[in-house]
């Protein structure tokens, strides 16, 4: 029947037990591999048995080794153990391990990672260092376990009884450092020094550091153990790796030959130093029943410190520790760990309980602050890590040891330290790299609330803490840590990487680019640029000033056609040439009104209209003159009217030109009626009553009792009326209010020719006997009456001007042509030479 | 409610005169043709009073310009000058004295003739110039048909009558071109006349002052 054998006390028990029948220690392991720890991040599962080329030579040699399990009774060496550098730390880890975690045994299979390392401690044994030696054999044989076991001797028994295959109490460190390979290779160099220093130093010297070590940091729980080891388990073991072991080993129980002061927390899988901050007191596993050790197994130093810290029982105690006995665990007040779950009893702690040697160093640690000096006044690096033993050693110092590594994985500002296991998380175990340091803050902190301890804000680190941050130490020389971000300098963050955003660490700060101060212009903005150019450039260029008109051009022409005209109508007046032949062509409506003429009985009273203006009576004169002269010669007793205020006159003037031709007389054979007013209603009203409207002559004699109009009552009366007028509408006047009352008589016009236009529509209506116009018709009528009159006077006179005008035209005409061409020209080319 | 009162009071005026006045024409009624020739006659007499009210108007307007001495106001004053003088002597020597016929024959006729052999002038020189200043086709038409009459209407010096042009081109620019648009216009003016006349009778033009 198979059988599985106790990790703990090798004891062989059932197969189907799960706990050891002797000690309770767990046969099995239970916990489940576990991913990396990641600062801030939440773990991934790993599975490492499938990395295990990666791991480091002395681990595989280890695991080459890991299926024989050997009990030895003597120390094993890690497998450098030629190496004093190196072996020292892994015996002291090993040592550790064998309290924190359950050996795996033969029947139980264990995980590869313990398999392995308890197969090479088997074989790589090697002897205690001497100081562990000497310490053995200080040490009480029946030191009482924590356990039910009864102890089974000194150190060197609960170490083997412990760690079977490991070694003494260098084991503790050798087996930490097996299960925590890259912090131990990270300090393997340094902390082998003062582990050297500590092998080398006597065990009275060492006995003497570690008290005043301890003095100033009394264990919570178990103040039996030697605080110098509680605070080495807490420095290389983190929380993180105390935590699964004691809630996956909860029953184990130490070997009967360890100590209380180390069995107990053996059982607990945890450091008791650790297992102090690291837990409340309520959220501690359940430890297997623990007997008290006896005091007789202990140390003297161990047994007063135990009997002072507690006097009463074994149990761990429960009650606050007071701030007193705190003042050299700043950095365990500093991680929140509430005073309640500081087990010390500050009734029964009494500083002077404390042997003497212990006594002694405590005094000059109170006085330094109440903090040791290797604590307080150096950094984590300085104070164990780069720190010489043998300085330390001179000082009275005991060698540094690291800080719990429990705050710095359970200090959220503290990244650096699970960034820079980072890089070897790939060779921890499963089981370690499941853990994370975010398991547990939680929990502690409400606990740390509700009990109204005060909480350590991240401004506000304890000045231990802060010296023991990794600055440089230990990611100095991590690129892939420098790669994640910057790291901070200064201030409470100091220490840790890529914390603030880029912007604020001036990530984003670069020289502004330079810009340059040249345009890219595609081709239209340059079409345009250049446009907007050149109409600048015209708009500031000084136009060549217009040159001036020469007005005298204009003028002159003016007054050569005046000059011209002049001469034209001057000259054949004045010399009364006959060089113009008269027209051969009689108009019709002129031998019309020569026939009407003619055809008037004579000494019959005829109307003559005389509505024309002053400025053409040259013109209406000719034409009415031979008409006027016709009647006179016909005898004809005229009546004279006029529209315009002038007519009287201009009658008065034109009856001048016949006086001496004809001999007409006023009143007698012709009479001025005068003006008639009123235009068209005086028209109107003439033709309906003339004798009512007119009365008088312009001599003021009453015109109708003249011998001119004698017989003439109304205006039908009048055998013929002439009307001579160059106004339209005057003509229209007559033609329009005259005619009807007019009736049978004919109405002759004598008009000018500007008028000819409008009044020729009644001449071709016959509303119009006979027509008259201007001088052509007067020359005309003269012709047909066959005398020589103004008509034929002003003949040359009017073919020289019509000459002279027509001439003025063509040619006027034909220059202004030619000059509109070429100025056209001139604008199109200038409108084609601008752009 | 006086205003209305006026208006319509001249307005029954202006209706039933152009009635009458309308009426005696188409209508040679006795009673209709003596009421027109005696509204005629007002007409005549408001006309001439009109006449009379128009030259003491021309006479008040250059003299308030004489008072203001304004610009011109010389010429106002010779205007006034000779018009006193003027009807002084036709009033005092009547209008067919020498003097009077003298200050017309040597100063009215032949300013005003003077003014229309400026406008010769003018008109020959604007014919000259239009070319020059316009020169599309209804300026070369002008020109042309202008040239065209004046060679058809007076013969050339020693050359007589252009043939053709005196005798077909002048007569029928002038005879049916002209005389056409001339009918056109007086076809117009006998609408517009008989138009205005209409709404004048019916009340909707009222000329006399009222709206």
């Amino acid at each position: 029947m198979a059988e599985a054998r106790c990790p703990v006390c090798n004891t062989p028990n059932p197969e189907n037990q799960e706990n050891c029948l002797v000690c309770g220690a767990r046969l099995r392991v239970t916990t489940e591999p576990l991913p990396p720890i990641r600062a801030g991040q939440e773990p991934t599962p790993k599975s490492t048995s499938e990395l295990e080329r990666t791991l480091p030579g002395w681990l595989r040699d280890l695991r080459s080794g890991g299926g024989e399990q050997q009990p030895s009774p003597t120390p094993v060496d890690p497998p450098q153990a030629s190496q004093p550098t190196q072996s020292t730390p892994d015996d002291l880890l090993a040592g550790l391990s064998g309290d924190l975690f359950t050996a795996p045994s033969e029947e139980a299979p264990a995980p590869d990672f313990l398999s392995g390392l308890s197969g090479a401690a088997g074989e790589e044994e090697e002897e205690a260092p001497d100081w562990l030696k000497a310490l053995q054999g200080s040490l009480p044989a029946d030191t009482a376990p924590a356990t039910d076991q009864p102890a089974q001797g000194g150190l060197s028994d609960w170490f083997q009884a412990e760690q079977e295959p490991e070694t003494e109490g260098n084991g503790f460190i050798e087996s930490l450092a097996q299960e925590t390979p890259a912090l131990h290779e990270e300090t393997s160099e340094e902390v082998a020094d003062w582990l050297r220093s500590l092998d080398t130093q006597s065990p009275s010297a060492l006995r003497s550091a570690t008290p005043a070590q301890e003095a100033g940091v009394p264990s919570s729980q178990d103040g039996e153990s030697p605080d110098w080891l509680s605070e080495l388990g807490g420095e290389a073991i983190p929380s993180a790796f105390v935590e699964p072991a004691a809630a996956t080993v909860p029953d184990e129980a130490p070997p009967a030959e360890t100590p209380d002061w180390l069995s107990a927390p053996g059982a607990e899988a945890e450091t008791p130093g650790l297992e102090g901050f690291a837990f409340p007191a309520e959220e501690a596993p359940p430890a297997a029943p623990q007997t008290p050790a006896s005091e007789t197994d202990l140390p003297d130093w161990v047994t007063a410190q135990g009997e002072a810290i507690f006097p009463a029982s074994q149990e761990p105690p429960t009650q606050p520790m007071p701030e007193s006995s705190l003042d050299g665990l700043d950095w365990l007040k500093g991680m929140g760990v509430p005073a309640e779950s500081q087990p010390q009893d500050p009734g029964t702690f009494d500083p002077n309980d404390l042997p003497a040697w212990l006594s002694t160093q405590e005094a000059p640690a109170r006085a330094t602050a109440e903090t040791p000096d290797w604590l307080s006044g150096g950094s984590l690096e300085e104070a164990s890590l780069t720190a010489p033993p043998k300085a330390l050693a001179e000082e009275g110092v005991p060698p540094a040891q690291p800080p719990p590594a429990q705050a710095f994985l359970e200090d959220d500002s503290l990244p650096e330290i699970a960034s820079a296991a980072e890089p070897f998380s790939m060779e921890m175990p499963d089981w370690l790299s499941g853990i994370t340091p975010a398991e547990k803050p939680q929990p502690r902190q409400r606990e740390a609330e509700d009990q109204g301890a005060p909480t350590l804000s991240p401004g506000e680190l304890p000045s231990w803490v802060q010296s023991m941050r990794p600055v440089e130490s230990i990611l100095s020389d991590s690129e892939s840590a420098e790669e994640e971000g910057t790291l901070e300098q200064k201030g409470p963050l100091a220490g840790l990487r890529n914390v603030l955003p880029l912007a604020a660490t001036g990530f984003g700060i670069r020289k502004p680019p330079a810009y340059a101060n040249k345009l890219s212009l595609d081709e239209t903005q340059q079409a345009g640029a250049s446009l907007l150019e050149s109409i600048m450039a015209a708009e500031t260029t000084a136009r060549p000033a217009k040159a001036l008109q020469r007005v005298t051009s204009a003028r002159l022409l003016r007054w050569l056609i005046a000059l011209v005209l002049i001469v034209a109508v001057a000259v054949p007046s004045l010399l009364n040439t006959q060089f113009a032949p008269s027209n051969t062509l009689l108009p019709p409506e002129t031998l019309a009104a020569a026939n009407q003429v003619g055809a008037l009985q004579a000494g019959a009273p005829v109307l003559v209209v005389l509505d024309y203006e002053p400025g053409l009576s040259g013109e209406l004169e000719a034409a009415a003159a031979p008409v006027i002269d016709h009647l006179m010669i016909q005898g004809m007793r005229l009546a004279f009217i006029s529209t315009s205020p002038a007519g009287p006159l201009l009658t008065e003037r034109l009856l001048g030109k016949f006086q001496g031709i004809h001999g007409y007389q006023p009143n007698q054979q012709y009479v001025n009626l005068g003006y008639l007013p009123g235009g068209p209603a005086g028209i109107a009203a003439f033709a309906a009553a003339p004798s009512a409207v007119v009365r008088y002559t312009i001599t003021s004699a009453p015109a109708w009792e003249t011998s001119a109009l004698a017989g003439v009552s109304s205006f039908s009366d009048f055998a013929a009326v002439l009307v001579v007028t160059d106004s339209v509408d005057a003509g229209r006047a007559w033609i329009e209010q005259s005619g009807p009352a007019l009736g049978q008589a004919p109405l002759l016009m004598a008009i000018s020719a500007q008028a000819e236009p409008i009044i020729r529509p009644y001449y071709d209506a016959g509303q119009v006997s006979g027509l008259v116009t201007g001088l052509v018709g007067g020359a005309a009528y003269e012709q047909v009456i066959g005398k020589t009159g103004l008509g034929r006077q002003y003949w040359d006179a009017l073919s020289a001007s019509f000459l002279a005008a027509e001439v003025f035209i063509v040619a006027g005409s034909v220059w202004g042509l030619f000059a509109a061409l070429r100025t056209r020209r001139k604008k199109q080319e200038n409108d084609e030479a601008l752009p | 409610m006086r205003l209305r009162f006026k208006g319509l009071f001249s307005t029954a005026i202006a209706i039933a005169i152009g009635a009458i006045i309308l009426l005696g024409a188409l209508l040679p009624v006795g009673g209709l043709v003596a009421i027109r020739a005696v509204l005629l006659q007002w007409a005549v007499i408001l006309a001439a009073v009109a006449l009379v009210v128009g030259v003491f108007n021309l006479l008040r307007v250059h003299y308030g310009r004489i008072s203001a001495r304004e610009k011109g106001s010389f010429y106002s004053i010779l205007l006034v000058v000779f018009m006193l003088i003027t009807v002084t002597l036709g009033l005092f020597l009547g209008p067919t004295d020498p003097t009077v016929m003298l200050l017309f024959n040597a100063i009215q006729v032949p300013v005003e003739a003077s003014l229309t052999a400026v406008l010769a002038v003018t008109l020959l020189y604007a014919s000259v110039r239009l070319l020059r200043w316009r020169t599309d086709l209804v300026a070369v038409i002008f020109i042309a048909t202008a040239v065209v009459i004046l060679l058809g209407t007076a013969p050339l010096p020693f050359l007589g009558s252009v043939p053709v042009l005196g005798d077909l081109i002048r007569p029928f620019v002038a005879q049916v071109l002209a005389a056409g648009g001339a009918r056109g216009i007086l076809m117009g003016v006998a609408l517009g006349t008989l138009t205005t006349g209409l709404r004048i009778l019916f009340g909707a033009d009222r000329p006399y002052g009222s709206k």
